[in-house]
């Protein structure tokens, strides 16, 4: 029982990190490479917050606020740069934070935060929280995609300029889509740093943010049930087959490539393809 | 009363001065022509007004207001709205959501407001409205992709009607239409102005703008070269002079 609660939180979680980055990559077209850096903040601010002795179910929220003030500053600074720039943008977020970390003494510097404590009511408590967080935020990505923010992200995601000829206000919207989706990762991250219990500057790499990407990506940008379940397999794979976590990078490096060349529209695409195909 | 004013606009691209010292009004209610050959700036000029373009020299007054500094999605929902001459659908929604996007313009200066308001079936429903006006109506729920540049052209002026704007700018609207489907449009934006829109109309087709249109702005060059009544516009030697480089051949230039 322990192992499945261990597989389904690690499966929550991820797919709670990577439908947050599906709001911004996948409603509002914006390609962030620099995603993981978020999870960070929400995961630093929570361990440090529970650490401290104010229970997790409390510290989510300040870990969503500090993470999406730092996607706002993050997205103030290079929302407004064209296109492709943010994608640049944000690898640099993700190199910076982990530098940063790593010379702040208060955040463990190179060796991480240990000795983080278990939630109330142990790892069954803690699954418990994390499908309370994730059923939380899909219900709030399919309202999203339903209302005329949606729309306008929509739109942003398809042709900036012509958004622009509509009368929506661009950056500012890319803004929001931003904001939701980095204070989302900051929930997530906050959920990962009491579910492993450890924490160091390493698990928030560049690495990780092309692994979420690549849930996305594989799932099908802007699918909130086919990230859903790219997220939730992919998350898994490396605890039930070692080569896959040995070979992670590869894998994920070909599945992204492979799903751009061949599916670009990803499990949902290849799905909705196919029911086409059956009618 | 003057609705736009252009002032003294001057636009470079490198060594190239694509508009220079041009003065441009449009009065409530007009119905201007605006021609020229190619390479007159006249789309540079359209751009400068929507705020595509910020010009180097110059003023953009839009209903009173300095708008040069303004950017171009506060220029639409302050009443402008500009069908463009190279059409940009949003490719992946359907033609009806193209044009209800617009219809709800609206509502996009307040992120939180669209956030809590789910409902597009009015704006559908006016959609639809306009897509029947422009003769889309069949293919209301197609996919842009999958039509004709004629439908994409009158999808863009749906769309820029839909902004319910002050000013409607039109570049080219009946490029690419054949001769009574152009016809049919160049009536359709006759009966707009009729009902009080404030239209100023970039066209090739000189046959339907001077048939429509009671005032005609030529430009030549980057600089404007006349302006006035159609019938005295149409006659001058001078527009014959820029079309045809001199030669005295009448008829209608491309």
């Amino acid at each position: 029982m322990a192992y499945e609660i261990t597989l389904l939180t690690t499966m929550a979680i991820a797919i709670l990190f990577a439908l947050s980055l599906n709001v911004i990559t996948g409603f509002c077209g914006q390609v962030s490479l620099g995603h993981a850096a978020f999870y960070g903040v929400g995961a630093y601010t929570a361990a440090m917050l529970t650490k401290a002795g104010v229970p997790l179910s409390v510290a989510l929220l300040p870990a969503a606020v500090i993470a999406g003030a730092a996607g706002f500053a993050v997205g103030m600074a290079s929302l407004r740069v064209r296109h492709d720039f943010l994608a640049i943008t944000t690898m640099g977020v993700s190199f910076l934070f982990v530098g940063i970390v790593r010379k702040q003494e208060v955040l463990g510097g190179e060796v991480g935060i240990a000795g983080i404590p278990e939630v109330v009511f142990g790892r069954p408590g803690l699954l418990a929280l994390a499908l309370i967080c994730l059923v939380f935020f899909v219900a709030l990505t399919l309202h999203i995609r339903r209302s005329w923010m949606g729309f306008a992200f929509e739109s942003v995601a398809d042709d900036e300029d012509t958004a622009r000829i509509l009368g929506i206000d661009v950056p500012r919207f890319k803004l929001w889509a931003f904001v939701i989706g980095t204070a989302g990762a900051g929930v997530a991250g906050a959920l990962y740093a009491h579910h492993i219990r450890f924490i160091g500057p390493d698990s928030f790499g560049f690495v990780e943010s092309v692994t979420v990407l690549a849930m996305v990506i594989v799932g099908g940008i802007g699918s909130v049930w086919g990230v859903a379940l790219a997220a939730g397999f992919l998350s898994v794979m490396p605890l039930w087959f070692q080569f896959v976590d040995d070979y992670k990078l590869l894998l994920y490096g070909g599945l992204l490539f492979a799903t751009m060349r061949f599916v670009p529209g990803g499990v949902a695409g290849l799905a909705k393809r196919l029911a086409a195909r059956a009618r | 009363m003057t609705l736009l004013e252009v002032d003294n606009v001057t636009m470079r691209f490198g060594g190239v001065t694509a508009v220079e010292g041009v003065s441009l009004a449009v009065g409530e209610g007009a119905l201007l022509g605006f021609i020229g050959p190619n390479g007159a700036g006249k789309t540079t000029l359209m751009r400068i007004v929507t705020g595509v373009l910020r010009p180097q020299q110059g003023r953009v007054i839009f209903r009173g207001e300095d708008v040069t500094g303004w950017p171009v999605d506060r220029r639409i929902r302050a009443g402008l709205a500009l069908a463009q001459q190279i059409v940009r659908p949003l490719r992946s929604l359907s033609l009806t959501d193209n044009v209800a996007l617009a219809v709800g313009a609206h509502r996009m200066a307040s992120p939180w407001a669209t956030l809590t308001h789910t409902d597009r079936a009015p704006e559908r429903a006016r959609a639809r409205e306009l897509l029947d006006l422009v003769g889309l109506g069949a293919v209301a729920e197609a996919l842009p992709g999958a039509l004709p540049l004629g439908f994409l052209k009158r999808l863009e002026v749906a769309r820029a009607l839909a902004l319910e704007p002050k000013l409607l700018l039109l570049d080219e609207p009946l490029a690419g239409l054949n001769q009574p489907e152009a016809r049919a449009m160049a009536d359709l934006i006759a009966a707009l102005a009729r009902n009080g829109r404030s239209v100023l109309l970039i066209e090739h087709n000189i046959r339907e703008v001077a048939r429509i249109c009671p005032e005609l702005y030529v430009q030549d060059n980057g600089r404007p070269l006349l302006r006035g009544p159609t019938p005295a516009v149409m006659a001058s030697p001078e527009l014959r002079r820029a079309y045809l480089g001199g030669s005295d051949a009448g008829g209608e230039a491309a």
